[in-house]
C-alpha cells in the first residue's frame, strides 16, 4: 500500500496522478503538491514510486486484504 | 455539440493490444486514430505491469507441433482459424518490435534468444526478458509501443472511462465517457471501435488485477453483442499478503507447494505435480480443502539446489517484482528462506466478445482485441501477450479497412444527450450504496472456492440469485458523490455483469474441462460438449443463452474420437 508522498521532494509535476492505475493520488490545487486522496484504492503496484522524476513517493508492500478463497 | 471529439477509429484500452491496434491503424491508413484508457495511456495497463513474457514461433520450431499443444491444452475449444494465425505470424510481430530497439535476453556466447518452456504446454517455448532502453519486462514492451504511438501523431486520451457506446444505422458510431478527474461527460464520434480494455478479475486476488473490472464486456453486452467462453475463470495462485508474479518459474525451478501440515500434496492430485498446469494445481488445492488438509498452503522456494537462479529471474523480471521483493526483504521477509502463505488466487475471466476471424464482433465497426476478446479459454504464461499483440495488429488493421470501405457515421444529439445522462446518473443526489459496498457483495458471492474453483448445480443457482439482487437492488441504487466514486460505480455495474455471464455460463457447461470444474459433471464430455456458450442480451433484461457448435470438420485438428 501506498504510504507517503515526501512533500519536501515532490515538485507537483502530477506524473503519479497521471500514471495511478486506479487514480488513487491527485495533485493539490492551491498547494501544487501530490496527495494520497484514496488510499484504499490503492493495488500496490508501484507505478508512481517508479514513475515519479523526484523519487518523492513509497509503497510498501504489503497489500489490503480482499475476501479470501478459502477460509 | 462542439465538445465532440471527432475520428475515423476509437481505440478503448492501452495496452499491448490497443497500442498496437492504434498503430496498425494508422499505418493502414486512418488519418484520425484515438486512444482512450481510465488510466495513463499505456504507463497504466495490465501489460505494463506484466513481464512481458511472449511467445513468438521462430522459423526453427514447428508451428504444428505448437498448434497441437495449445488447442489440446485449450480443450479442444479453441478458435483454430485465429490460432493458426497468431502462431503462423507471431515471428514478423517479433521483428517489428525489435525494430522498434525491444531486445530480448539472449545467451552472450550464441547470441540464440533465451527461451524457458511454457508450462503445460509440450514444446511451446516462450521469450522472456524484454528490454528497452532502461525499461524491462512488460513496461519495456508497453514503452517501445508508447514511443511509436506518439512518433506517428495518434491523439491520447488519459483518465476517461469509456462508460457506454453510441449506435446507430446498425453500427458503433461513438462513444461517451466520464473524466476521471472532472466527473465530466466525454463524447467521441468514430467511424469505427476497438474494445481492448481487459477482462474481468473482480478486483481479485492475482497481483495488479483491481482495475479489470469487465468494462469491455459491458460496453459489448450492451451494444447487442455476443460473449463467448465466461464460464472460464481462470484463478492463480498467489501470496494473499503480497503481489508476486513468477509462480511459474518458481515451481520449474523445484519449489514445492506444501499443505497445512508442511506436507508436499500435489502429486497425489496430479501426475504433473508442482509443475502442473495452473488450472490443475488450483483444483488440487481445493481437493485439499475438501479432504480437510487445507488452508493455509504454503509456497516452499527454501530447499532448492538452484535459489539463486529462481531469485536471479525474479530480479530480472522487470517493473514492479524485484522493488516488491527488495522491500520485503528489508521489512525482515525473506521469500526465498521459509515457506510463505500461498493460495488460490483469482485473476481473470477468460471469455470474451465473440469475434469473426477479422477480430469484428455482431455489431459492425465494433472490434475486439486483447483479453477483450474470446479466442480460447485457457491461460498459459506468455500466451495472453502472444494474443494480445495478434489481435491488436489484426484489428486495427482491419478496422483501417472497415472505415475505407464505409460511409461516415452520423451520431443523434438526442442519443448523446440521453446516454451523457445515463452515465451520470450514480452522482445523483440522496443516500444509496457506495459501490466499495457492492464490490465487497459481489466478490462473496463469487470468490468462495465452492462457486469460483468447484461449481456444482446448487451452489452456482445460490450465487446467481444473489447476484441477481445485487443487479436489481444495490446496483440502482449506487450512489456516487465525487468522480473517483462515479468510476468505481461504472466498474461495479461491470463486474456485476460479468459475475451474473460466469454464473448463467458456468450453469450451461454440464460437463468439466480446463478451469470449468463441476462436481456433479466431474467428466469432459466430448460427445456434447465441444460448443461453445454463448451470450448476449436479451428481452426482458435476461442474457439470451445459445449454444454453437464448435466448427471442428473445418479446423485442421480434431480430438480423437472417444478420447478426451
Amino acid at each position: 500500500m501506498i504510504t507517503r508522498v515526501d512533500p519536501q521532494r515532490c515538485t507537483g509535476c502530477g506524473t503519479c496522478q497521471e500514471v495511478c492505475p486506479l487514480d488513487v493520488l491527485r495533485l493539490d490545487g492551491k498547494e501544487k503538491k501530490a496527495v494520497i486522496r484514496y488510499p484504499e484504492d490503492c493495488q500496490t503496484c508501484f507505478v508512481c514510486e517508479l514513475e515519479c522524476p523526484a523519487g518523492a513517493i513509497t509503497v510498501g508492500p504489503f497489500r489490503k486484504e480482499r475476501p479470501r478463497i478459502m477460509d | 455539440m462542439d465538445d465532440i471529439v471527432h475520428c475515423d477509429l476509437l481505440v478503448i484500452g492501452s495496452g499491448f493490444a490497443g497500442l498496437w491496434a492504434a498503430i496498425a491503424a494508422r499505418d493502414g491508413g486512418l488519418e484520425k486514430v484515438a486512444i482512450v484508457d481510465k488510466g495513463a495511456v499505456g504507463l497504466s495497463s495490465m501489460s505494463r505491469m506484466s513481464a512481458g513474457a511472449t511467445v513468438y514461433c521462430l522459423p526453427r520450431f514447428d508451428p504444428e507441433r505448437w498448434m497441437k499443444a495449445f488447442i489440446r491444452a485449450q480443450g479442444y475449444l479453441s478458435r483454430q482459424d485465429m490460432l493458426e494465425e497468431i502462431i503462423g505470424t507471431s515471428h514478423s510481430r517479433l521483428r517489428s518490435l525489435e525494430a522498434w530497439g525491444v531486445e530480448y535476453q539472449r545467451n552472450p556466447l550464441t547470441r540464440s534468444y533465451l527461451t524457458l518452456p511454457s508450462r503445460g504446454l509440450d514444446h511451446v517455448r516462450m521469450m522472456v526478458l524484454p528490454r528497452w532502453r532502461d525499461r524491462t519486462g512488460g513496461t519495456a514492451v508497453v514503452s517501445a509501443l508508447l514511443a511509436q504511438v506518439r512518433k506517428r501523431g495518434i491523439a491520447r486520451y488519459g483518465k476517461i472511462i469509456i462508460a457506454g457506446l453510441l449506435c446507430g444505422g446498425g453500427r458503433v458510431c461513438g462513444a461517451v465517457g466520464i473524466d476521471r478527474l472532472t466527473g465530466k461527460p466525454v463524447t467521441f464520434r468514430a467511424r469505427a471501435v476497438i474494445l481492448a480494455a481487459a477482462d474481468c478479475s473482480f478486483r481479485g486476488h492475482y497481483a495488479c488485477v483491481e482495475g479489470v473490472t469487465g468494462d469491455a464486456f459491458k460496453l459489448a453486452y450492451d451494444a447487442g453483442v455476443r460473449l463467448s467462453n465466461m464460464e472460464f475463470l481462470a484463478v492463480n495462485t498467489g501470496p494473499p499478503r503480497y503481489g508476486f508474479e513468477g509462480t511459474g518459474i518458481a515451481a520449474r525451478c523445484g519449489a514445492r507447494f506444501l499443505d497445512g501440515s508442511g506436507k508436499a500434496f500435489m502429486r497425489a492430485h496430479h501426475a504433473g505435480g508442482d509443475k502442473a498446469e495452473i488450472c490443475y494445481l488450483v483444483q488440487a488445492m481445493a481437493d485439499a480443502a475438501e479432504g480437510g488438509s487445507g488452508p493455509p498452503f504454503y509456497l516452499d522456494m527454501s530447499r532448492l539446489p538452484g535459489r539463486w537462479i529462481i531469485r536471479k529471474a525474479l530480479l530480472s523480471i522487470g517493473g514492479w517484482m524485484p522493488l516488491n521483493i527488495a522491500k520485503l526483504r528489508e521489512m525482515g521477509e525473506d521469500i526465498f528462506t521459509s515457506p510463505q502463505e500461498w493460495g488460490p488466487a483469482v485473476q481473470s475471466l477468460r471469455g470474451g466478445v465473440r469475434a469473426g476471424a477479422d477480430c469484428m464482433s455482431d455489431l459492425p465497426g465494433l472490434f475486439a482485441a486483447g483479453t477483450s476478446l474470446s479466442v480460447d479459454p485457457g491461460l498459459f504464461n506468455g500466451w495472453s501477450s502472444m494474443l494480445a499483440m495478434w489481435s491488436g495488429e489484426k484489428a486495427g488493421r482491419e478496422a483501417a479497412r472497415f472505415v475505407r470501405d464505409s460511409g461516415d457515421t452520423v451520431i443523434e444529439r438526442e442519443n448523446v444527450e440521453r446516454m451523457r445522462k445515463d452515465v451520470l446518473a450514480p452522482s445523483r443526489p440522496g443516500a444509496g450504496t457506495t459501490p466499495d459496498v457492492v464490490c465487497r457483495r459481489l466478490q462473496e458471492a463469487v470468490f468462495p472456492y465452492l462457486i469460483c474453483i468447484l461449481k456444482r448445480e446448487d451452489r452456482l443457482q445460490a450465487a446467481l440469485q444473489e447476484v441477481e439482487r445485487i443487479r436489481d437492488e444495490d446496483v440502482p441504487s449506487l450512489r456516487a458523490p465525487v468522480p473517483h466514486e462515479l468510476v468505481k460505480a461504472h466498474e461495479t455495474v461491470g463486474m456485476v455483469l460479468a459475475a451474473e455471464l460466469f454464473l448463467r455460463a458456468s450453469l450451461e457447461r454440464r460437463e468439466s474441462r480446463g478451469d470449468h470444474l463441476r462436481q456433479d459433471h466431474p467428466r469432459r464430455d466430448n460427445a456434447h460438449w465441444l460448443q461453445w456458450v454463448n451470450l448476449s442480451k436479451g428481452g426482458g433484461g435476461e442474457p439470451r443463452v445459445e449454444l454453437e457448435r464448435v466448427p471442428l470438420s473445418r479446423y485442421p485438428m480434431q480430438p480423437a474420437p472417444g478420447g478426451e
